[in-house]
C-alpha cells in the first residue's frame, strides 16, 4: 500500500487525479477503523494532514470558509459563536481524542447517514467546496451532497476542500439520541436553524434514512406559522404548531430497525427532538427580540 | 491493623505507568504468531479448505486445519475445558466464529494476511438461530450439564400451594445474551522443550487450567508450567480454557517454536463465551399479608450444539426466601451459538432479575411496600438444609441502605414523582449468592531483612487480591503492608484457589492467614528457644507479633525484631505453610453472601431513556479486607449490571444466529457519562464460621439484583413493567 504525503493542495489534487483509488486520510478516525477491520485495502493512502490550508478557516464577505481538515475540537473552540449548531453537534462526537483528530471534512468524506455534522450543515444551508485537478472547483449544496448510504456526490478524482456557511443570524440547535451518554453513534439526530432575515427555517435529520436529509415540508410549514415579527408580543408557540412541526419532521424520515433502535422509536424521538429544539430556538429568538425592543 | 484499611492497590503504580506485565507483554525469543480463522457460517461442514495460497504467503510457517492437525492425546474434562469438543477435531461447524484453521507466521500481521487467503468451501445446513426458535425443544440436560448443579429442586407441592394461594403473580421474564467484553483479549504463548511445556496464558487460574493442557497433550502435569501474573479483566471469560489455549501448544509443536495466539477483539465476543440469554417464568403465590406460599421458577437458556451449559438462573431460588412450597428447574435448548460461559454472576444475575421483579409485582398487587414484603419472607435459616446461616446480616443491610437512600420518601403510587418533564422512580431488589470455597495453599516467608514474601499461584484479575492478601500477611506478622511482597501467578507456586467464583478472599485469603500464623509460630518458637533472645524461655502463647518483630503481650518493652532474630540465628528465611481446607457439605452453617439495592431512575417522559441517577447498595460479606478495593469492586459490579439493565444485548441474527454486534462499536457498555452516584455500604460481621479469616466473597454478589432494582424503579416511575432486558427506550413508548 502506497502512502502519499502531499504538502500542498495542488499536489494533493494531482495525486488524486493520478491515482483515483487512493483513499484520502485526514484524522483517520474512520479510515483507520476500516483498515483495522480489513473492510478495505486501498492501493494507496493519501495523507492530507500536511496540506496546511485544509486546517484553516476564514471569514470573508460575511461567509465562512472552513477547511476540511479543521478538527471538531477547533470547531467547538473557535467557531462556536458563529456556527452554534455545528459546534453543539461536534461536542457530541466520540471522545476528546476523537474530537481532536476527527474533522468535518472526514465526516463528509465518509457520508454516513449517522455522521453528526450533517444535520447542522443541512439546517445551516452549508455548501461543500470540492475540487479536482481536471475540472476545478464545484460548489455542492449540502442537500445535494448526500446520495446514499455512505455515498456522496464526490467524484473519484475530487477532494473536499472546505465547506461554506453563513455565520448564524438566528438560533441554532442540535439534538442527538444515543444508546448511552457518550462515545456513541446517533440512534437519530436533528438540527434546527432559524434564519430570521429570510424568514426561513432550516432542518437536518440524521441517522433516520439512507442519507442525512432536510424535512422540507416541516421547514415550510414552520416558516409560515412563525410570528417572525413577534417581538414582545405574547405569542408563544401554539401547541398545535409544535406538534405539527414534530409530526412533519418525523414523516420526513425513513428509518429502519437496527441494533441501535427501532424505526418506531426513531420516528417518535425525531418528533420529540424537533419540538424540543424548536422550543429552545424560539425562546432564544423571542428573548433576542425583547432585548432589541 | 492493616486489614480493613482503605489502601490503594499494591500494583497500581505499575499499572498506571505501563510497567505491569500482562500475558501479551511477555517476550520470548523466536516467537511465531498464530491467527485463528473463524467459520463464516454457523451450521454445516467444511467441505473443502484450500490453504495453498496462504501457505505460500510471506512469513507463513504453517496452516493447520482439521485435515492436517496432530491429534490431541485426550479430551480434558469439562467444565473448565470450556468446550467439550476439541478444536479442529473434525469438519463440523456448530457456530459462527468457530475456529477452522490456525495460520502461523513470523509476524502477527503476516498471519492475519495469510488467513484471508484461506479459501473455505462450506456445506451449509440450516441453523437454529435464536433461543426463541429453539424454545419448544428445551430439555433437562443429562448428567447435570456443565454447570454441575441440580437441574431441578422441589420442596412441598408448589403447584397445589400456588393454586390455593389467594394472591398470585405469574409472569415471563427475559434476559439478553451478554458479553464479558474485558479490555484484555485472551492471549496464550506456548513453547516446548522436549516434553516440557511452558505456557503463558491469560487465565483466572493457573492451577485449574494446567492439568487440562497436560491431559490434552498427554504429558504429566508437572511437565507443564503455566504462568499468569495479571489479567486485564476477565469477569469469567478467563475462568475456563477456551479452544485457543489448546491451539497455541499444538501450533508450537507443529512449527517447533514458541507460538503466541492473541485472539482478536472480535473473537473476544465469539471465542471466550458469553452469558446465555434466558427465558424464565416465575409463579408466586402469597397470602394477603404477603407471606409467600408457593414459588415456581423455571428457566430455559440457549446452549451450543457442543455442550449443555446451563445459565443457572433458578439455582439460588430455593435458598433465598422462606417459602414452604417451591419448585425450581433449569433447562437448556440448542442454538447454533458458541457454548456459554460463566459470567459475573453466573445464574444469579439473570435469576434475580426474574425473581426480584416478580416480588415487586406481588408487592404492587398487595399494596405492600416491596421492602416490607421481603422482610416478611426473610429466611432466618437456610430453607434448603435448615442449617443456620453464617453471618447473615441482610436485615441490617435492608435498614441501612433504605435509610441512606431515603426509601421512606417513596410514594408507592407509580408515576407519582415528577420533576419537570422527568418521571422519577424508586426501586429496590435483593440478591444472594452461595458462598463457594476451595482448598488453597500459600506460604509466607519471613526474611532476615524483616520483610515477608507470600507465595501462592493466585492470579490478580483486577479485583485487588494482591493488596488484600498482603494486608492479611502483614497483620499476621505485625508488619506494614509495604514490607510484604507477593510471588504469584505461577503454577510452580503453592496452589491458590482460582480467581473466580469469589474465592480469593475466603479461600486463598485464609491460606495466607494460616501461612502467616505458621511463620509467626516458627519465629516465636525460635525466639523462646534462643538464649540470646530477650524472649528466651517465655511461654509461646504470651508472645505476639508487633511492629516488625516479636514482643511479650503484657510487657511491650520486651521483644526484638525479626531481623535481629533471624540474623543472629543465621536464618535467611523462615517459611510458614498455609493449607486451607473448606469444611464441605457437613459444615454446621450454611454460607452465602447477601445484598440489597436501591435505585433512583429519572426518565424524560417524551424521550423515555432511563437514567440511573442514584444507587445505594448494602452487602453482607463478613469482614471487609480493604475498604477501598471493596468499594471499587462493588461499584464495578453494579456498573457492569447497569449495562445489562439498560443497554447490553448480544443479539443473534434471526437467520444465521451469528452475533450481530461482536465489537465494542455496537456492543455498548456504560461509559462514565452514564453513571450517577453509587453508594456502597458493608454491614460487617467477621464470619469465622465461614473460614479462619472471617471474610466471604464480594466480586459476584455485588452484581446480583441490580437489573431488577432498575426495572422496579422504572415501573415506579412510569407504571410500565418491562420484563425483558435491556430496558431500552422503545419498550417505554
Ligand atoms: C471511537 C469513535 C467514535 C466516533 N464517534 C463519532 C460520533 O459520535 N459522531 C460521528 O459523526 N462520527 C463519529 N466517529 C466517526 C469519525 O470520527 C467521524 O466521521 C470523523 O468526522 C471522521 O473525520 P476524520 O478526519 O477522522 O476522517 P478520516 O477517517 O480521515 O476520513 C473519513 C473519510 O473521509 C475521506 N476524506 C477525508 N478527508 C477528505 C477530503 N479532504 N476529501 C475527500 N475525502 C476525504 C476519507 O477517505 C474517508 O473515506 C467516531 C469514530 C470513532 C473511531
Amino acid at each position: 500500500m502506497a502512502f502519499l504525503r502531499p504538502t500542498t493542495w495542488p499536489e494533493a489534487l494531482a495525486a488524486k487525479a493520478e491515482l483515483p483509488g487512493a483513499v484520502p486520510i485526514q484524522g483517520g478516525t474512520d479510515v483507520m477503523v476500516e483498515i483495522n477491520f480489513d473492510v478495505r485495502r486501498p492501493e494507496a493512502l493519501l495523507d492530507l494532514t500536511r496540506v496546511a490550508e485544509l486546517a484553516r478557516w476564514s471569514e470573508t464577505g460575511g461567509r465562512l470558509r472552513v477547511g476540511a481538515g479543521v478538527p471538531y475540537s477547533r470547531v467547538i473552540g473557535e467557531l462556536g459563536d458563529r456556527l452554534p449548531g455545528l459546534a453543539q453537534a461536534s461536542r457530541t462526537v466520540g471522545s476528546p481524542q476523537i474530537r481532536n483528530r476527527g474533522t468535518v471534512g472526514g465526516n463528509l468524506g465518509a457520508a454516513s447517514p449517522a455522521g453528526d455534522s450533517h444535520p447542522p450543515l443541512l439546517a445551516g444551508g452549508a455548501v461543500i467546496e470540492v475540487e479536482s485537478a481536471a475540472r476545478g472547483v464545484r460548489m455542492i449544496p449540502a442537500e445535494e451532497f448526500y446520495l446514499g448510504v455512505k455515498r456522496s456526490a464526490l467524484e473519484p478524482d475530487e477532494l473536499i476542500r472546505a465547506f461554506h456557511a453563513e455565520p448564524a443570524t438566528g438560533p441554532q440547535y442540535f439534538s442527538k439520541v444515543g444508546t448511552r451518554n457518550a462515545m456513541v453513534i446517533a440512534v437519530c439526530s436533528f438540527a434546527l436553524a432559524l434564519h430570521p432575515a429570510e424568514r426561513r427555517v432550516g432542518t437536518g435529520i440524521g441517522s433516520a434514512a439512507p442519507t442525512p436529509l432536510r424535512a422540507r415540508a416541516a421547514e415550510e410549514f414552520l416558516a409560515a406559522e412563525l410570528d417572525w415579527a413577534a417581538g414582545l408580543a405574547p405569542a408563544g408557540l401554539a401547541p398545535g404548531v409544535l406538534a405539527r412541526f414534530g409530526e412533519l419532521v418525523s414523516e420526513a424520515a425513513a428509518p429502519i430497525d437496527d441494533v441501535r433502535g427501532t424505526a418506531g422509536y426513531r420516528r417518535h424521538a425525531l418528533a420529540v427532538m424537533a419540538r424540543r429544539t424548536l422550543t429552545w430556538a424560539w425562546n432564544d429568538y423571542r428573548k433576542a427580540r425583547e432585548q432589541c425592543a | 491493623m492493616a486489614i480493613g484499611k482503605a489502601i490503594s492497590r499494591v500494583e497500581a503504580g505499575d499499572k498506571v505507568t505501563g510497567a505491569a506485565r500482562y500475558t501479551e507483554d511477555v517476550r520470548v525469543a523466536e516467537t511465531a504468531h498464530a491467527v485463528l480463522l473463524g467459520s463464516a457460517i454457523s451450521a454445516g461442514r467444511v467441505r473443502g479448505i484450500d490453504t495453498r495460497r496462504a501457505e505460500r504467503a510471506p512469513g507463513v510457517l504453517a496452516v493447520i486445519t482439521h485435515l492436517n492437525r496432530p491429534d490431541f492425546a485426550a479430551v480434558p474434562p469439562t467444565p473448565y475445558t470450556a468446550e467439550g469438543r476439541m478444536p479442529l477435531v473434525d469438519d463440523r461447524i456448530h457456530y459462527a466464529g468457530q475456529y477452522i484453521a490456525v495460520v502461523v507466521a513470523e509476524t502477527r500481521e503476516q498471519a492475519e494476511h495469510a488467513a484471508t487467503l484461506v479459501v473455505v468451501d462450506y456445506h451449509r445446513t440450516s441453523p437454529v438461530p435464536t433461543l426463541d426458535a429453539a424454545l419448544s425443544q428445551a430439555y433437562i440436560p443429562r448428567e447435570n450439564g456443565l454447570a454441575r448443579v441440580p437441574s431441578e429442586y422441589r420442596r412441598g407441592n408448589a403447584e397445589a400451594a400456588l393454586a390455593a394461594a389467594p394472591v398470585r403473580v405469574e409472569e415471563e421474564y427475559r434476559t439478553a445474551a451478554l458479553s464479558h467484553a474485558p479490555i484484555e483479549p485472551s492471549s496464550t504463548l506456548a513453547y516446548w522443550e522436549g516434553d516440557r511445556l511452558t505456557i503463558y496464558d491469560s487465565t483466572q487460574s493457573v492451577h485449574m487450567h494446567r492439568p487440562l493442557v497436560a491431559i490434552a497433550f498427554g504429558v504429566p502435569e508437572d511437565r507443564v508450567r503455566m504462568y499468569c501474573s495479571l489479567v486485564g479483566g476477565g469477569f469469567g471469560n478467563k475462568s475456563y480454557s477456551w479452544p485457543h489455549v489448546f491451539l497455541a501448544p499444538m501450533a508450537a509443536r507443529v512449527v517447533r517454536r514458541p507460538v503466541r495466539v492473541t485472539i482478536s477483539r472480535k473473537q473476544v465476543f465469539t471465542g471466550t463465551g458469553h452469558m446465555a440469554a434466558t427465558v424464565q417464568t416465575v409463579r408466586l403465590g402469597a397470602d394477603q399479608d404477603g407471606r409467600l406460599r408457593a414459588l415456581i421458577h423455571d428457566s430455559v437458556n440457549q446452549t451450543s450444539f457442543i455442550d449443555d451449559r446451563q445459565e443457572t438462573a433458578s439455582a439460588i431460588t430455593p435458598y433465598v426466601y422462606a417459602v414452604p412450597d417451591l419448585y425450581a428447574r433449569i433447562r437448556v435448548t440448542k442454538v447454533n451459538t458458541g457454548t456459554g460461559g460463566a459470567m459475573r454472576t453466573p445464574g444469579d444475575s439473570a435469576g434475580a432479575f426474574a425473581l426480584e421483579s416478580a416480588l415487586d409485582e406481588l408487592a404492587h398487587r398487595l399494596g405492600m411496600d416491596p421492602l416490607e414484603l421481603r422482610r416478611r419472607n426473610h429466611a432466618d435459616v437456610d430453607p434448603v438444609s435448615g442449617r443456620p446461616w453464617s453471618g447473615k446480616q441482610l436485615l441490617a443491610c435492608y435498614d441501612q441502605a433504605a435509610e441512606r437512600f431515603g426509601w421512606d420518601r417513596r410514594n408507592p403510587e407509580p408515576g407519582s414523582a415528577r420533576d419537570g418533564d422527568d418521571l422519577i422512580g424508586y426501586g429496590m431488589a435483593g440478591g444472594q449468592r452461595t458462598e463457594h470455597q476451595r482448598p488453597a495453599q500459600a506460604t509466607v516467608d519471613l526474611t532476615d531483612d524483616g520483610t515477608a514474601v507470600i507465595r501462592s499461584s493466585m492470579v490478580e484479575i483486577g479485583g485487588g487480591g494482591l493488596t488484600t492478601l498482603s494486608q492479611i500477611a502483614a497483620d499476621g506478622l505485625g508488619l506494614p503492608t509495604a514490607a510484604v511482597t507477593f510471588q504469584h501467578g505461577d503454577s510452580a507456586l503453592p496452589a491458590a484457589a482460582p480467581t473466580f467464583g469469589s474465592m480469593t478472599s475466603g479461600s486463598t485469603g485464609s491460606a495466607v492467614k494460616l501461612a502467616a500464623a505458621d511463620a509467626l509460630r516458627a519465629a516465636i518458637d525460635l525466639a523462646v528457644g534462643d538464649r540470646r533472645s530477650p524472649l528466651h524461655g517465655a511461654d509461646p502463647d504470651d508472645v505476639v507479633a508487633h511492629e516488625g518483630g516479636l514482643r511479650l503481650r503484657d510487657r511491650p518493652g520486651d521483644g526484638e525484631s525479626y531481623r535481629a532474630l533471624l540474623r543472629r540465628n543465621r536464618i535467611n528465611t523462615l517459611r510458614g505453610d498455609g493449607d486451607f481446607q473448606p469444611e464441605g457439605e457437613d459444615a454446621e452453617h450454611a454460607m452465602a453472601t447477601f445484598g440489597v439495592h436501591f435505585t433512583e431512575v429519572r426518565i424524560n417522559r417524551y424521550l423515555p431513556r432511563v437514567r440511573v441517577v442514584r444507587h445505594v447498595a448494602a452487602f453482607s460479606i463478613g469482614r471487609v479486607l480493604n475498604a477501598k478495593t471493596a468499594r471499587n469492586q462493588a461499584q464495578g459490579g453494579i456498573i457492569m449490571r447497569l449495562g445489562a439493565a439498560l443497554m447490553e444485548n448480544q443479539r443473534p441474527d434471526p437467520v444465521s444466529g451469528r452475533f450481530i454486534s461482536p465489537a465494542l462499536t455496537d456492543y455498548h457498555v456504560p461509559v462514565n457519562a452514564d453513571i450517577g452516584e453509587i453508594d456502597v455500604i458493608f454491614v460487617e460481621e467477621p464470619d469465622t464460621n465461614a473460614n479462619p479469616l472471617g471474610a466471604r466473597g464480594l466480586g459476584e454478589i455485588c452484581a446480583v439484583g441490580i437489573c431488577a432494582s432498575v426495572a422496579n424503579a422504572v415501573h415506579h416511575a412510569t407504571g410500565k413493567r418491562v420484563r425483558s432486558l435491556p430496558i431500552t427506550p422503545d419498550k417505554l413508548l
